[in-house]
């Protein structure tokens, strides 16, 4: 029974390798630069462009493929950003317990008060709209939800028999706090991380739409940006406006089919229903 | 139960019903309250319009109207200063200043002096008489009470009345009187002159001007402003009996309701109508284009004068040099564009200074002022070094809300990347373009002069340069001497021969200092539906849409 | 459950001071944007008038001094965005946003209850995967992209729906008619978004509690599958789902934020973005306020909700 569960993740997997292996492949795939001028705007798809031109004459399938190097990793890094972040807060709170679990727990709790998408854009207006910029962006706000998991998860776990005893028997608690919560509480921080990934391709996707995208970064938020700001939703240019969307959409979901199957394993309760 | 269930959705469905009643009870809000029609017996327009339709325009605009106060809301201070405002004269379609309240004017000999002569029969739209009494009170208290005149307090010394003539007298000789009171309305000097803060002011009198129309209504939560008709304007009923200005959010809003049929014309006040979306446009059924040489630079870059290499005249002459303007003109502006002269502003200036040279794509002479200056790719990364070995990559400080300019900078980062110059694109929204830009925090600067911007301060786009002035879209990046010389003569001069010969060096200087390229000069469109003729033009009040054409628009019977 | 009310109190607090802070901090003058671009002529002392009239003067420490003290007194300021007092703005805003969202988790929530719940009965089956799979596809792409394409498809290109905004001016029951059909389009976007979300959270809630002991015990006693699914499993498993709509209730207020730009719907997300662009302290103030004190009771509700519908949690 577990092995569609197997299923869907492999699938995901598969898709997110064929996806990155297109985008680090992009010199060879792709017929021309996506960054050269010269051919006309608003080109129909052919034989020389297959998805046309852009607004100012780039080839959009080039784009599409160099795009996806900038979202995968713009979406990589800020998730690892805030998962390391969201781990370190998340299990030191919840092993330490105390006035510092308050603390931390406090501070996570004020940024998960302060709504998302309009406090990136404000941070991003203060410190600019580079790729690496964005990315802490992303990651600053997406740290608290994971602390929150992780620290709750690691509070079962040190309430559990073993770690007890293990305490009793004089172990240190750094030691502890490596060598038995971590292991178990590792399959949630990869579930954290693919989800946290799906959310920061969006984020960027959301920021970049809003204009505070990095313009000379091709990613796909940006060519859906552009194709919004020059005319090519009302002029009816599918083949610019489509394949970017479709390639986050095809992205996060093949996360999200990933952390489907991990999400199975990695939840205790789930975990019991699958071994019945 | 399933009760625990079925009783949260039901009382959350409730709300939700309830939450919608209210909304449709209490959300409209209230329209700007309607001006009770003056008392004048209209019986006998009445029946003329009981046989002719109502001639109705409807306008698109995308600004972001908030209120009906002229000094609250920038952007409706613009559009009443169109319909039911007027100014002393305008500028018409040859930028010739043309009598409008003011029928005839006199300047002194030095320029100290000006004699307005007001026409007789104007009436206010609440019945009142419209005096030199009214002219004299409305530009003191702009001097007084409207941040945007401040520069009425260092030139205007004081206002006389004479029977129906306004005297201003002047602190000193300011030649740009006329063209900076073509934005100044006449305010009712019995409504304001109990007002102490204009800006504020909510009274349903504060919409009361003199023109051509008079505001019906202000639906905000539709976005619609209806204008009707001043059957007592002073220079005879329009030949619009109601004037529909809808608001869109965006662009492409706006153009589909165009395409559709929806609104009748478009009107942007500063900007161009943007070419992406003409091929919709040409698709439609009966949408036909005026066109006209735009007044304005749409994109322009500048240079930091405070910093090297931008400091040097031969490193600017070498970035002139090296940019493909035709490709920007191709691609960005999609063929509507030519270009630029080095005199910054299009000929549609009067006093235009033709025997400036038209800029030019050399890049191999750029890449020899370029070797002359010591700038050399010294470690072969394609990459000039400067003396000290320092790698040459510019900061360009871009807008990101203007696509048009960033996709410009993009190609000058092309252009100068194929020299060995590099460039870092910073685009940031506009609040921190302009704090970026004043603090000169930036090599070189993207940025467009409206129509309106160049004719500031003392013409053909010098309000842009010159290091005195400010303003959210100014540089003000030019102190040579000489060249704030030539702007206060030509300031101080209302003669227009001395003025024609100072616009000339005007120009010139901007060749030899080049504080800033103009990158393309446009033809604009201006899309509107067939069946209306007769459209004039203003170059400073965006197309189409103006006073003038109100008087001479007609719409053919379908 | 005290503790939990101080120390969201505390949360709040902290926040009031942040929202002061953070506005500020970003680069750019909101007096520049109230002078438009052509403002070419600024002296220094007409600046200083607007900035006392703005309450903009004075150092940070000042201003931050006098905007608790008009906190306190109810006093929400001036937008000079929208040249009205800030309460105003944000309750005509927060109004529109309410309507769209409002329908939109409860369409959603009951749409995904039914769905999530078939599909993970029968869990693995064809209907799973094909239900998974759809509702992981619209939960996964742009929620903007989906309602641009809703707006392209249906208001411009077929001419079904309006392009934007709330009515077209009227009033009565045909303004009340016309806002509905301002807001299908609008609607329909939310609540797809929302519903995916939504599927997943119910169908992981249902295959949890799948092999409960109590669910053996109903089958037992001979119901059909579907009595034991509606009227056992669900109620027990719906914990998580009210959890998470609670929450979904605080964070709507700037979750809408594209659909609305997109439809040019004026909720609270166009008003904070406005205000942003703007650099409309006030009114971003009072904004993000609201906003989290609307956060913060949500969290509240969802948390004793969870406890009160969760039997194992008692």
């Amino acid at each position: 029974m577990p092995i569609k569960a197997d299923k869907m993740t492999w699938a995901g997997v598969a898709i997110l390798a064929l996806l990155v292996l297109c985008t680090i492949l992009a010199p060879l795939i792709t017929p021309h630069d996506p960054w050269a001028y010269g051919r006309q705007p608003f080109l129909n798809p052919g034989r020389v462009n297959p998805l046309g031109t852009n607004d100012v004459g780039q080839d959009i399938f080039s784009e599409l493929v160099y795009g996806g190097r900038t979202s995968l990793l713009i979406g990589f890094a800020a998730a690892l950003v805030a998962v390391t972040t969201g781990t370190l807060i998340g299990l030191v709170s919840g092993f330490c317990k105390g006035r510092l679990d308050e603390a931390l727990m406090g501070i996570t709790d004020v940024f998960l008060v302060i709504p998302a998408l309009p406090l990136v854009i404000l941070v991003s207006v203060y410190v600019g709209t580079s790729i690496w910029n964005i990315i802490l962006v992303i990651g600053l706000v997406s740290w608290p939800s994971t602390a929150r998991v992780i620290r709750s998860q690691t509070l079962s776990v040190r309430e559990s028999g073993y770690v007890e005893s293990a305490h009793a028997m004089g172990a240190d608690d750094s030691w502890l706090m490596w060598r038995h919560v971590l292991p178990n509480v590792l399959p949630l921080i990869l579930a954290r991380f693919v989800l946290a990934v799906a959310i920061a391709m969006l984020m960027e996707a959301s920021l970049s739409f809003l204009g505070l995208g990095d313009p000379t970064a091709k990613s796909w938020g940006m060519m859906l940006h552009y194709a919004f700001a020059r005319g090519g939703f009302i002029n009816g240019l599918w083949w610019w406006y489509l394949p970017p969307g479709l390639a986050i959409a095809l992205c996060t979901l093949a996360l999200n089919l990933v952390n489907f199957g991990v999400e199975e394993r990695s939840d205790p309760r789930l975990k019991r229903v699958m071994e019945r | 139960m399933k009760s625990k269930v079925a009783r949260i959705v039901s009382s959350a469905l409730a709300l939700v019903v309830l939450l919608i009643l209210v909304a449709g009870c209490g959300a409209k809000e209230e329209p700007t309250p309607t001006l009770s029609p003056t008392a004048e017996p209209a019986a006998t327009a009445m029946t003329e319009e009981e046989a002719t339709p109502p001639v109705v325009l409807r306008v698109g605009s995308t600004k972001p109207y908030k209120t009906t106060n002229k000094f609250g809301d920038y952007w409706y201070g613009v559009l009443s200063n169109l319909t039911t405002h007027d100014s002393l004269i305008k500028l018409d379609t040859d930028m010739k200043p043309t009598p409008w309240l003011a029928t005839e004017w006199e300047i002194s000999p030095d320029s100290t002096r000006f004699t307005f002569t007001i026409a007789d029969g104007v009436k206010w739209h609440d019945g009142n008489p419209l005096t030199a009494e009214d002219v004299k009170f409305s530009l003191e208290y702009y001097r007084d009470k409207a941040p945007r005149s401040g520069w009425m307090k260092d030139v205007i010394d004081t206002v006389e009345v004479d029977g129906n003539k306004v005297i201003v007298n002047l602190k000193k000789p300011y030649g740009n009187l006329l063209t900076e009171f073509m934005t100044y309305a006449p305010l009712p000097k019995h409504i304001w002159e109990n007002v102490d803060d204009p800006e504020m002011y909510e009274g349903s009198d504060m919409v009361i001007g003199s023109g051509p129309f008079k505001l019906e209504e202000w639906d905000e939560t539709a976005g619609k402003f209806t204008f009707v008709a001043n059957e007592d304007y002073f220079q005879g009923k329009p030949n619009i009996d109601r004037l529909e200005v809808e608001v869109f959010s965006n662009m492409d809003a706006l153009v589909m309701a165009l395409a559709q049929g929806e609104i009748d014309v478009w009107w942007d006040y500063s900007g161009e109508f943007p070419y992406t979306y003409v091929p919709t446009l040409l698709k439609a059924d009966d949408i036909e284009f005026a066109s006209a040489t735009f007044l304005g630079v749409p994109a322009a870059m500048g240079f930091n004068l405070e910093r090297y290499p931008m400091n040097e005249l031969a490193f600017r002459q070498a970035v002139a040099k090296a940019i493909d303007y035709e490709q920007i003109a191709n691609l960005v502006f999609h063929g509507y564009g030519t270009v630029p002269s080095y005199g910054f502003v299009p000929s549609t200036h009067p006093n235009f200074n033709s025997s400036i040279p038209t800029m030019a794509y050399a890049p191999e002479e750029a890449a020899e002022l370029l070797d002359s200056l010591g700038l050399q790719d010294t470690n072969d990364d394609g990459i000039r070094e400067t003396a000290e070995g320092e790698g040459l990559v510019l900061t360009f400080l871009v807008r990101s809300d203007k696509p048009s300019i960033v996709r410009s900078a993009e190609l000058v980062a092309s252009n100068l990347a194929e020299i060995g110059i590099g460039a870092e694109l910073n685009s940031v929204d506009s609040s921190t373009w302009v704090a970026t830009k004043d603090e000169m925090d930036y090599d070189i600067v993207f940025f467009r002069a409206t129509p309106w911007g160049t004719m500031m301060h003392a013409g053909h786009g010098s309000g842009y340069f010159d290091s005195r002035r400010t303003g959210a879209g100014v540089l003000h990046n030019l102190d040579a001497r000489e060249y704030l010389a030539t702007c206060d003569a030509r300031l101080s001069t209302a003669l227009p021969e001395e003025q024609r010969d100072l616009d000339l060096e005007i120009q010139e200087l901007h060749h030899e200092y080049l504080p800033g390229i103009a990158l393309v000069w446009i033809e604009s469109v201006y899309p509107y539906r067939t069946g209306w003729d007769n459209w004039v033009i203003d170059h400073i009040y965006g197309g189409v849409v103006n006073s003038f054409s109100w008087f001479q628009v007609t719409k053919s019977s379908e | 459950m005290l503790s939990k009310v101080v120390r969201y109190f505390i949360v709040l607090l902290v926040i009031v001071s942040l929202n002061f802070l953070i506005p500020r901090l970003m680069p750019g003058d909101p007096i520049m944007n109230l002078l438009g671009e052509e403002a070419f002529y600024g002296s220094a002392e007409v600046l200083e008038e607007l900035r006392v009239e703005l309450g903009l003067d004075g150092s940070l420490y000042a201003q931050y001094v006098r905007y608790l003290g008009n906190l306190s007194t109810g006093d929400w300021g001036y937008s000079y965005l929208y040249m009205r007092p800030v309460l105003n703005s944000i309750t005509l805003h927060l109004r529109w946003t309410l309507i769209l969202v409002l329908p939109s988790i409860m369409i959603g929530a009951s749409i995904a209850t039914f769905f999530g719940a078939l599909a993970a009965w029968y869990r693995k089956s064809r209907l799973d995967v094909a239900l998974s799979s759809m509702f992981l596809f619209f939960y996964s792409m742009p929620h903007y992209w989906l309602a641009m394409m809703l707006l392209f498809l249906f208001g411009f290109q077929l001419d079904w729906f309006p392009l934007g905004k709330v009515s077209g001016g009227s009033s009565g029951l045909p303004y009340i008619l016309d806002v509905g059909w301002h807001m299908v389009l609008p609607l329909v976007a939310l609540t797809t978004f929302k519903a995916s979300y939504d599927f997943l959270i119910v169908r992981n809630s249902v295959v949890s509690i799948y092999g409960e002991d109590y669910i053996l015990m109903a089958h037992a006693k001979g119901l059909s599958q579907m009595t034991v699914l509606f009227k056992h499993a669900l109620r027990n498993a719906l914990a998580p789902l009210v959890t998470v709509t609670a929450i979904q209730f605080g964070a709507i207020l700037s979750g809408t934020l594209l659909i609305e730009v997109v439809f040019s719907w004026p909720g609270m997300g166009t008003l904070i973005y406005e205000a942003i662009g703007a650099r409309d302290y006030p009114l971003l103030q009072g904004a993000f306020f609201i906003v989290a004190v609307c956060m913060l009771l949500a969290n509240l509700i969802a948390d004793v909700l969870y406890t009160w519908l969760d039997p194992r949690t008692r």
